[in-house]
């Protein structure tokens, strides 16, 4: 855990040196946090995996619901 | 908000291969915030990866539920706000906020509003990290969503189940006391 978040945080520097800013002043920690949160990419692999999911909810796998009155008279 | 509208018309032509256009389009407009969000919440990249995976696959399955009096990105906040509060609801003790670091907060008060000077980019996330997580739950979640500019006090009231006021004196609080967890990691 400690490891992957060393490697996020290793990422943002990256970003960052590419950036050419190496100090900074915030006036507030909202500023600062906004700084760190645009330094932040999400891994590419939420999307795909994001996008299989979606792919396997078809309609045809979602089992009908019961009627309400089926479910209240054990129907 | 104009993703928003595109989401609705489906006009928007940003794609992500596999994911239908309008939504792959609130994913690309949404997914950064929500996944900084889980992330600096929980402090763990796996899971705020698959805590954003989830949320979003939530908001898939409830788009048609989704009445539109609420901002998406309000609705998709309070999705992994849940998300993560069941995630974390084991170490609520930990993070319980007692009158004790009220005082220790009230007390320190002075030095930690003034700017951040010379903070060193590089180091930025790590700080930060170790600042939030120095903070009661209440604290972190509200100064994790009051950076976010597109949420307006009551929004965030809403989020937190409270009123603005009681919002506008927390972050108060909120803000001195990351001011002192930050300035310890240097």
């Amino acid at each position: 855990m400690k490891n992957q978040l060393q490697q996020q945080n290793a990422t943002q520097a990256d970003h960052l040196k590419q950036s050419g800013v190496q100090r900074r002043q915030f006036e507030s920690a909202e500023e600062m946090i906004r700084a760190d949160r645009e330094g932040m990419e999400v891994p590419g692999s939420v999307g795909e995996r994001l996008a299989q999911s979606i792919a396997t909810e078809t309609p045809s796998s979602v089992p009908p619901a019961r009627p309400w009155w089926k479910r209240l008279w054990g129907g | 908000m104009e993703q928003e509208a595109g989401v609705e018309s489906g006009s928007v032509t940003t794609d992500r291969p596999g994911l239908p256009e309008s939504f792959s389009a609130l994913y690309e407009a949404h997914s950064k915030q929500v996944y900084f969000l889980a992330l600096r919440l929980m402090g763990n990249p796996t899971l705020a990866e698959d805590a954003t995976h989830d949320v979003f696959l939530k908001a898939w399955k409830n788009l048609g539920n989704f009445r539109g009096d609420a901002d998406v990105r309000t609705w998709l906040y309070r999705i992994a706000l849940n998300h993560c509060s069941n995630l974390r609801s084991s170490w609520h003790a930990r993070n319980v906020h007692t009158q004790e670091d009220e005082t220790v907060i009230e007390q320190a008060a002075g030095a930690s509003d003034s700017p951040f000077r010379d903070v060193e980019m590089l180091e930025l996330g790590g700080r930060i990290q170790r600042a939030l997580d120095g903070l009661p739950e209440e604290y972190r979640i509200l100064l994790l969503l009051v950076a976010d500019q597109e949420l307006s006090y009551e929004e965030i009231a809403g989020l937190t189940h409270q009123t603005a006021d009681a919002v506008r004196g927390k972050l108060h609080r909120a803000r001195k006391a990351f001011g002192l967890e930050f300035r310890k990691t240097a």
